[in-house]
């Protein structure tokens, strides 16, 4: 006989009480699992106590070093350079190994790939026509001034300006640090490389803030997390060199091409940690769901977590048009700016466009590309694709990729159908385009000095180029949502080869779809006829 | 001897006032960007300025005066005479008339 008490509720009671229950035992749970430890921002929580330990630790204090007491001679680096090769003897043995010294790459196949070589792009176009002193301004060296620079010289490489903890050092034309810099100072506290570090060239890639990359620019040292969940101090407070590590002084870099096998592995052999992809922290299956863990086969992270570049305050440049440079009023060169502060025209550089939270530009790609140099012959399509990406949907190592995309027109010799190094940068009467705003001359100086043909024509060319977007990675509850690519005019409207859910029609697998429907109502329809033809119901 | 100690003598007189008037264009670049440029860019307190918006000889006037803030502080107090001297060869290098005008400091 049945306990009096216990009346069976009815089901649709118990199950309210269930949820009741289960409910009020997982806001329990939750606010106990909150209550010890104020939620991270940043989910891993943030690496600005994992420098502040790294500071810490160090295990010798520079200012103690009686060799780096000075006094320095205003602007003389090497002398500081020769104080730090005293006691890390081998430091400039393996920086004068990198691309950041050597300014090409030394691996086969890859000739003429790098700034001090025959590379081009479209925006400032080359360093060899006669620029060098200028760009060396960016160069991890001292005196790097034209091709007489001896890249065998250990005194010449330049340790403060990666690690400078100041922001008092900067660096002036042939490399040089500018006089006023207190080097004793700088030399005392030098540290390992922060964002400003890197920065200092890397933001500023293309001649000026924001230009070049997209997703690198000057505001990401004061970055909302909204703009860069790594580096922002309100995400996770990353450097640069945390996930571009840098074991003797080779800092982890795409060196033009990102071949395959090293992708998502160790750079080089015998590197503990390797974390120049995101699966390298974040593994392959990083969603709760399924599906969206099977995108990572075929579609980079960075397509969906980066929804657009140039994020932050400033504009990317989208567009550079030599053919219009040099323009002058009253025999001087002036800027134009519109009402968003953009730089619409500078004489020294022609018409150009800027662009703020710019969509991505989106491509299979495989890592590799390759590079137009100044002595290839260029292609007849036009505009010329500067570095054509590989890529396809059936390539095993291709994924769709965002890139931004970027558009010049600068000129080339007609005759010899090759790119063009002009000497821009120069004062006055040296036959510079920026000092005497003729062509001509610049080209012809610019030529000579690479030691390459010119035919004495010139002309001006359309150029394109892909640059891969991989900083400025959004907070998840940015990133793309489903419907952004599977739809009509999706952000993947142009990605070929493959039918993608939402944004393809008119397949055979539409013609299936509705094939069953017809077929359905077809078969439902005859069967009902029959059925009421027969009197049978 | 001494001649040669006078010839000397005549020769420091003349070069130091020589160094002292000519401050390094190159290090007024990093002062100028370092102190001046702190409040005078553009949204800041002290509006933006950049060396083209005086002529050489406005700069040259400015700087004779010596004074900050339209008059009411000496430009010694702010930054070190000598540094003064380079930011002003920075500028007036820069300055609107100059053969290679400015717009910055960087």
């Amino acid at each position: 006989m049945p306990h009096p008490l216990r009346i069976p509720s009815p089901p649709w009671m118990r199950r309210t009480l269930q949820t009741l229950v289960g409910l009020l035992a997982l806001s329990l749970t939750s606010a106990f699992a909150q209550q010890p430890t104020a939620p991270a921002l940043s989910g891993h929580g943030s690496y600005l106590g994992v420098h502040a330990k790294q500071a810490s630790q160090q295990t010798a204090d520079h200012s103690k070093f009686k060799i780096l007491q000075g006094p320095f001679k205003d602007g003389d680096g090497s002398a500081v350079t020769r104080a730090c090769l005293t006691c890390h003897t081998r430091a400039a043995e393996q920086v004068m190994a990198t691309q950041h010294w050597l300014w090409r790459i030394p691996e086969k196949g890859l000739e003429g790939y790098g700034k001090s070589t025959n590379l081009v792009n479209n925006f400032c176009i080359s360093t060899i026509g006669g620029n060098t002193a200028s760009c060396a301004r960016c160069h991890a060296g001292y005196g790097y001034k034209d091709k007489t620079f001896d890249f065998t010289r250990a005194e010449n490489v330049d340790c403060l300006v990666c690690h400078d903890t100041t922001g008092d050092y900067e660096k002036e034309n042939e490399g040089l640090p500018n006089p006023a810099v207190p080097l004793a100072d700088v030399a005392q506290k030098v540290g390992r490389p922060s964002l400003r570090n890197c920065g200092v060239c890397h933001f500023f890639g293309g001649g000026a803030d924001a230009t070049k990359h997209g997703d690198l620019d000057d505001t990401i040292l004061t970055a909302p997390r909204t703009e860069d969940v790594h580096m922002s101090k309100q995400g996770a407070g990353m450097y640069c060199v945390d996930c571009h590590v840098a074991p003797s002084h080779q800092v982890g870099g795409p060196d033009y091409v990102i071949p395959a096998d090293r992708r998502e592995q160790p750079k080089y052999a015998g590197e503990e940690t390797s974390r120049m992809s995101c699966t390298a922290c974040h593994s392959s299956m990083p969603h709760d769901s399924y599906i969206l863990n099977r995108h990572y086969q075929k579609v980079a992270c960075q397509t969906c977590h980066i929804p657009a570049f140039a994020r932050g305050k400033l504009g990317s440049n989208l567009w550079w048009d030599w053919s219009t440079s040099g323009r002058l009023k009253d025999g001087k060169p002036y800027k134009e700016e519109d009402a968003n502060g953009f730089e619409i025209y500078n004489s020294m550089h022609g018409e150009m466009t800027w662009g703020r939270n710019v969509t991505p530009t989106y491509v299979w790609y495989n890592g590799n590309m390759k590079f137009t140099r100044l002595t290839d012959t260029l292609p007849a399509t036009r505009p010329v694709v500067l570095n054509p990406t590989e890529g396809s949907y059936g390539d095993p190592n291709a994924k769709i990729w965002p890139f931004k995309f970027h558009e010049g027109n600068q000129p080339y010799d007609p005759v010899l159908n090759h790119l063009i190094a002009p000497y821009t940068a120069g004062p006055a009467g040296s036959g510079a385009y920026w000092g005497d705003w003729k062509w001509e001359p610049a080209i012809k100086m610019g030529m000579a000095t690479a030691g390459l043909p010119y035919s004495g024509k010139y002309d001006f060319v359309r150029t394109t180029m892909l640059w891969p977007i991989t900083h400025m990675v959004a907070p998840k509850e940015d990133a793309l949502k489903c419907t952004e690519c599977h739809a009509k005019k999706g952000r993947l409207e142009a990605v070929p080869g493959f039918y993608l859910i939402g944004r393809d029609r008119g397949t055979g697998v539409d013609f299936i779809g509705i094939a069953v429907i017809i077929l359905t109502i077809l078969g439902v329809g005859i069967h009902g006829v029959i059925r009421y033809l027969h009197g049978r119901h | 001897m001494r001649n040669t100690l006078k010839l000397y003598v005549m020769l420091a007189a003349l070069a130091v006032p020589l160094v002292a008037q000519s401050g390094s264009e190159s290090k007024g670049k990093y002062y100028f960007k370092k102190s001046c440029k702190s409040c005078h860019v553009a949204g800041a307190a002290g509006g933006e300025v950049t060396p083209l918006v005086k002529t050489q000889n406005q700069w040259k006037a400015y700087f004779a005066a010596g004074m900050h803030k339209k008059g009411a502080e000496k430009l010694n107090s702010l930054v070190k005479p000598e540094q003064v001297k380079d930011i002003q060869a920075f500028l007036t290098a820069h300055a609107s008339d100059s053969p290679q005008p400015k717009t910055g400091g960087g």
